[in-house]
Parts: C-alpha cells; structure tokens; sequence
C-alpha cells in the first residue's frame, strides 16, 4: 500500500520536473508564477505594516514572520496536491466517477493527484528564509524543542487548511451546480485575510479560528511561538488540536457526501444533466 | 433592439444560473462579509481617531474599505473570456450573433446581480452598525463617483481584453496571468489599501497608473480625498487609450486564436 502511494509520489514528481525542465523558458515561467502567486497575498500586509511600523501589537518584522509562515503553508499545500482546491468541481462535474473506476483507494487518487513538489520550492524557500531571518531579528531562542512545535504547526496548519477546503468542497455533493466553484471561495477566503487578527472582534475571531480558519494558518501559530502579545501559554497547542477535530468533521462529511453520490450517482451523465 | 435583447438575455441567465441549485451559492458569497469586517477592524489600530494619515482620517479610510468591497467585482473586472478562451469554450460564441467583448461583459455583468444584492447592498446599509458612516463626501461626490465607475469598469474590460490578446499572442495560460493581475491589483489599483498609504511614496507612482484608474479613482471621489476632475480627465485619458489600443490589438490576433479542449 505504502509502496505504491511512494510510487504514484515519484512518477507525479518525475512528470512535475519534466514539465518545468522541457525549456528554459517553461523553467523561468514556472518559477516566476510561483512567487507572483503567493507574492500578492503576502505583499500588501508588508506594505501596510512597513508604513505604520506595525499592525496592532505586532511590529513589522514579526507580521514578516507570520506571512513567511502562510507562504510556507500555503506552498507546501500547493506541492501535495490539487484536490482540497478542485474538490468542487470533481464533484460538480462528475469528475469524482473518473477517480472510482480507477483500480485504486480513493483516497491514494485524492491523495497524490497533482503532487507537484518542483512548482513550489522557490515560495517554500523563500518561506523559510523569512522565517529565519525574522526569528534572528526578533531574538527568538531556536531550540530543538522550539523548531519541532514550528515544524508541529506547519503541518496542523496544512491539515486545517486541507479539512477546511474539504469541508466545504463536500457542499458540492448536494448542489453539483450552486457550489461547484465553491473550492475556488474558499481557497480565496482563506488566502485573502492574511493579517494579524488581534485588533479583530473577539467574536469574529473565534470565527476565523473555527469555521473559516484562516486564523490557524498563520496568525495564531505565529503569535504563539513568537509569544507575541496576547498570546496564551498553551496557543501553541491549539493549532494541531484544531487540525485532528476539523479533520475528523471534515472525513464525516465527505464520507456522507459519498454514501448520498452512491445514491444519486453524477448530474452530468443524466439525460438532462447540466453539463450535457 | 434585438441585440440589446441578447445582451440582456445573456445577463439574466448568468445571474441566475448560480441558483439553480438552490441558494449553495450564497454562501461563498456571503463570506466577503468576513473580508471586510477584518479590514474595518484593522485600520483603527493603525489611524487613531481623529488623527489625518496622508489626507486619510479614520472615518475617510474606513468608508474607503467598506465601499471598495461593496464594489469589488467592479473595481476588478474580470470577464470569464480568458478562461473560456484557454479551455476551448469559447469556440461556439464566435458563432453568437453578438460582438465577443460584449457577450462576455453581459455574463459577467450578470453575475454581479447576486453578489451586489446580498453582499453589497447589505454592506451598505448595515455600514452604520459597524461603526462606518457610508455616506459620499457630497452629493456631487456621489453623482461623479458614478460617473467614474463607469470609466472604472469601461477601463478594466480593456485591461481584461489586453489580457485575452496577451494570451493569444504569447501563448500564457490565464492562471498565470490572474496571479499577476491579483498582485497588481493587491498592490497598485488601490482597491485594498488607499494609494496614499503606501510607503516610499509608491502611491504617488501608481496613481498614474491605468490600474489606478480602474479602482482608485472612484473610490477617492466617493470619500473626498481626491480632486474629482484631473481623475476623471486621467480615466477618460486611459479609457480612449486602452479601448483604441485592444480593439486594434484583438482584430490582429483574432486569427491566431487556436482552440482546444472545451
């Protein structure tokens, strides 16, 4: 089982890099989309706390760290696949049928559908680079202890944002047509909000760290392991604690999304399906 | 008239097509609200009240966010051509009897009907309930925001035009091209954060710039930070530019179209 997954890994990653590497000119592409990709998201928070020399509590360097900390997140989430984004419109478009007649689990198909790993390292460098560089000026002691609760997060926050978009990608079990780009919102949602949330309303916070968590992408790890102010000692728990309960409620869901589409079977192979 | 017709047509199935289902498109919709309250909550912390950064107060900047929200899909026009192009889809509306420019801007138009009903309006008139006065500066404001809204959106169908040539003619796929329009639009359109609030003067660059025209401007009328005139002669400026421009530039490229999938 595991060898063959390892194996769908190293033929996704074999065709990722003979796509990049078919011209110099795909390479450079390819590269340069990746950082205008995340760059946007990232760009406009630094602008605004390099004006201000702060957001709220967090002085400029560490909003740096917050957003290198998403760009990580949210590049490692690009490499491991598509279909947390275009779990939609598989669904919508009845391209979930293609994945059951595969001889394969499904959940290998969802799994490494779209393993890309070569596409993101320029932004997951970056990432990293900023991290460290923002770390070093905000004097935090990077012990063995401190590097495994980052590295512990980094992967809550991906299993969040995974879970999340899963969540609401199961939406298009019971409306193929209404939330078939309902992914697409989503992803958008969570991208788009990446500033600090303390000045936030605490009840639109508990919001934005539970039903949208954009909050447990960036911000609430990167408070609680720079110990910016506001933060509880245990915050940095909270992040991988969310990550096991949004994933179990999102399994539940595309697992009663699944027992409905046995039942209903796709709109789009129906005599008056919408995409006939 | 009976194009009219089909414009109109076009219009009210894209508005209501998304509801076919039942009201699942609401959703993604209504978490625009999200977007904004973050903002709202933002600039507080960073202009203390009755304090003026670069020609904004508090009041101006906030009314600034809430209306650009209100209007984002048309301070960013976006027509669903570039994709329909990249995909194939666009092969059968070469056969419409409708200029391709202006059946692509009727869908598009048509799908702001249920955004601007349940995000705008709203947004609009529970403004005051979140500490936001919506009001224009003046009436005057209000009558030549309409105005250069209209340019705004006439200045980013030529922009979404430039964009289709663009991948006709050097063969880029309109995701690439999307992410790049997202950072500008992030960055020097003004529709996230006021111009004037950049640091290193990169406002006074951007201002310049068609972008600028395409978000900012009216934005800046509605609020009062702006001299109305000289931005609106600068849209008419880049209106006549840019449409002259990609009308040129398409009717040289339409016959590279090469289509695939669909």
């Amino acid at each position: 089982m595991a060898v063959e997954t390892l194996r769908l890994f190293g033929l996704g990653a074999r065709m990722n890099a003979i796509r990049i590497l078919r011209t110099r000119e795909q390479a450079i592409v390819a590269t340069l989309t990746d950082f205008i990709w995340h760059s946007g998201a990232l760009l406009a928070p630094v602008l605004v706390a390099v004006r201000f020399g702060h957001i709220g509590p967090w002085p400029a360097v560490a909003v740096v760290f917050m957003l290198a900390y998403g760009a990580a997140v949210s590049s490692l989430m690009d490499a491991l696949g598509d279909s947390p984004w275009r779990l939609s419109y598989y669904i919508g478009r009845g391209q979930l049928d293609h994945f059951l007649v595969q001889p394969q689990p499904l959940w290998r198909t969802l799994l490494t559908d779209g393993f890309t790993p070569f596409d993101f390292w320029p932004v997951l460098t970056m990432g990293i680079v900023l991290m460290a560089w923002s770390a070093g000026q905000l004097h935090v002691a990077a012990s063995p202890a401190w590097l495994g609760l980052l590295a512990l997060n980094l992967v809550a926050s991906i299993v969040v944002q995974t879970a999340f978009l899963y969540a609401w990608g199961c939406i298009a079990f019971w409306a193929p047509r209404g939330a078939e780009a309902i992914s697409s919102a989503a992803s958008r949602l969570v991208g788009d909000l990446s500033f600090p949330l303390d000045p936030v309303p605490r009840a639109l916070r508990v919001v934005l760290v539970t039903f949208v968590p954009s909050g447990l992408l960036s911000w609430l790890p990167a408070r609680a392991l720079l110990r910016v102010a506001g933060g509880g000692g245990l915050d940095v728990w909270l992040t991988p604690v969310a990550a096991v309960v949004l994933g179990a409620i999102a399994l539940t869901l595309f697992r009663l999304g699944l027992r409905r589409d046995r039942r209903t079977g796709s709109w789009r192979y129906v005599e008056h399906g919408h995409r006939r | 008239m009976q194009l009219v017709r089909a414009h109109l047509a076009t219009a009210r199935i894209a508005a209501f097509g998304p509801l076919s289902d039942g009201l699942w498109a609401v959703f993604p919709i209504a978490l625009r609200f999200v977007r904004v309250l973050i903002l709202l909550s933002i600039w507080p912390t960073l202009i203390p009240a009755g304090s003026v950064v670069s020609g904004y107060g508090l009041g101006a900047v906030l009314t600034y966010s809430l209306v650009a929200e209100a209007f984002s899909a048309q301070l960013d026009v976006r027509t669903p051509i570039g994709v329909a192009l990249w995909n194939g889809a666009i092969a059968t509306r070469f056969t419409w009897p409708m200029p391709l420019a202006t059946q692509y801007a009727a869908e598009m138009a048509g799908e702001w009907a249920l955004p601007l009903l349940l995000v705008s309006a709203p947004l609009l008139l529970l403004a005051p309930l979140l500490g936001v006065d919506p009001r224009p500066a003046s009436a005057a404001a209000l009558g030549l925001f309409m105005v250069s809204l209209g340019l705004a959106m006439a200045i980013g169908i030529a922009i979404d035009m430039a964009c289709v040539v663009l991948i006709v003619r050097i063969d880029l796929g309109p995701t690439v091209l999307d992410a790049a329009r997202n950072v500008v639009q992030a960055i020097c359109s003004g529709a996230w954060i006021p111009l004037a609030l950049l640091p290193f003067h990169l406002g006074a660059v951007f201002q310049w710039l068609p972008f600028a025209s395409a978000a900012s401007a009216p934005l800046r009328i509605y609020t009062g930070t702006g001299d109305p005139l000289p931005l609106i002669a600068l849209q008419v400026a880049w209106a006549a530019v840019l449409i002259a421009g990609v009308r040129v530039a398409w009717d040289r490229t339409r016959e590279r179209v090469a289509l695939y999938g669909g």
